[in-house]
């Protein structure tokens, strides 16, 4: 059988919720719930034991998240560590502590191999009003020494709080910056610290969309075609030939890793989540449901755990069987589906 | 778990397939979306090679302590004035 049909896990990566502090306070960002606790960092001995035992199931491949991982006291420490045990390490960053030349010069000594940089604003006032950041030179200075070094492209998240007009200068900033690649992603709905539905979400007013795709398709133009797009929603929220173009294009991106169970989060204490958004709730416990790398794997394809996937990933509505997307779909982030009801669903039907 | 669960409107279907990745091109900027995980799915290897790392390191220290030299003039200059 496939296994990607069997909902069995094959982990290919992993990801570190390395800590919770963040220098941003953006309102759509799923660690709202989690206070920021600076309090809330994992070990370095808990992330060793978690390379080790990575290590031991081959996967060599490992992301930090936070919070902002910058921020992590011992991040220059475990990226030598995972270096020296031959794992590629890469970060989920704002990049804003880059532009602390004390820490710039330090992290030069131990940076990890690859960083994903989110862009929240730019220019003072945007970055005040969407992430109430305030040293907005320390954060340039940070953002542009990351794409210097890392010869990569930027990524911004759409939320309900960015007008189209603050998307597009951050595209065309970020390219005169020398960005050579652009990718945005819709904000998603977010849990409280109980696993709730939060009172309030940011994402994106859905009579915005049409608007957003003639943003979206000049920044295309912007960016020579080099952007990427994750929706977290129901594709049938687009036109039509939108999403065909982007799949002919190569720039839509759906599901992740929850959905593929290609890989798996650890949260600060070494337990297992389901993604770092929904938190409230480990699905493996380091020292009870795990102690190694093989015994973690077999409580994964476990059948309670299987379980908890197949109710997950499961489609929206019936309307949706007939849909022509429907194997590339399924919805778009399942935390949307809180808020979401399946009656905006306008399936695209397959030609009879 | 279960309240969460509970607290999804899938109220349709009981059908349960995961969706097909679309393994979309490489765009060189995984990572960046608040869930940090979905735009990894392509799991590339786009990083640079430790010998071109190692490069970036030495041009890019040579540049900051320019930098830190001229700030720390920029600073006497002020402190002077």
């Amino acid at each position: 059988m496939n296994k990607l049909f069997d909902f069995e896990a094959h982990p290919q990566a992993a990801w570190l919720t390395t800590n919770r502090d963040c220098d941003a306070r953006c309102p759509h960002c799923y660690a709202q719930g989690t206070h920021y606790d600076p309090a809330d960092d994992m070990t370095i001995e808990t992330a060793k034991s978690l390379l080790a035992l990575l290590v031991s199931i081959d996967i060599k491949l490992v992301t930090t998240l936070g919070g902002e991982p910058l921020l992590w006291k011992p991040l220059l420490e475990f990226n030598r560590i995972a270096k020296s045990l031959g794992i590629t390490t890469k970060m989920a960053t704002n990049a804003f502590r880059f532009g602390d030349n004390e820490f710039w010069q330090r992290y030069l000594k131990n940076p990890c191999d690859s960083v994903g940089i989110s862009i929240k604003g730019v220019g003072a006032e945007m970055l005040k009003r969407l992430a109430n950041v305030t040293d907005y030179e320390k954060a340039e200075k940070g953002i542009k020494r990351a794409m210097n070094f890392y010869k990569n492209g930027v990524g911004t998240v759409f939320s309900s709080l960015m007008t189209l007009d603050d998307l597009w200068k951050i595209a065309e900033t970020t390219h005169e910056w020398g960005a050579k690649t652009f990718s945005i992603g819709f904000a998603c709905a977010t849990l409280d610290s109980e696993g709730c539905p939060s009172k309030k979400n940011y994402m994106i007013k859905l009579d915005k969309i049409e608007e957003f795709i003639q943003v979206y398709e000049r920044i295309d133009e912007l960016f020579e075609g080099s952007v990427g797009f994750e929706p977290q929603l129901p594709f049938c929220l687009f036109r039509e030939d939108f999403i065909d173009k982007l799949i002919d294009k190569g720039q839509l991106s759906n599901g992740c890793f929850v959905n593929s169970r290609g890989g798996f989060t650890f949260d600060k204490d070494g337990n297992v989540l389901i993604c770092n958004s929904i938190y409230h709730e480990p699905i493996g416990r380091i020292g009870k449901d795990f102690t190694d790398g093989s015994t973690l794997i077999n409580h994964l394809n476990s059948e309670p755990i299987k379980d908890i996937f197949r109710e997950l990933l499961r489609y929206p509505s019936d309307v949706c069987l007939a849909c022509r997307y429907n194997k590339y779909c399924r919805g778009g982030c399942v935390i949307n589906w809180t808020a979401l009801t399946p009656d905006i669903l306008q399936p695209v039907l397959k030609e009879v | 778990m279960d309240k969460f669960l509970n607290s999804l409107n899938k109220i349709g279907s009981k059908e349960t397939e995961p969706v097909q990745p679309l393994s979309p091109t490489c765009a060189k900027s995984h990572c960046a979306c608040e869930h940090c995980e979905c735009q990894c799915q392509c799991q590339c290897q786009c990083s640079p090679s430790q010998k071109d790392i190692e490069d970036i390191v030495k041009k890019t220290v040579k540049e900051v302590s320019k930098e830190q030299k001229k700030d720390n003039n920029n600073d006497n200059n002020d402190n002077n004035k």
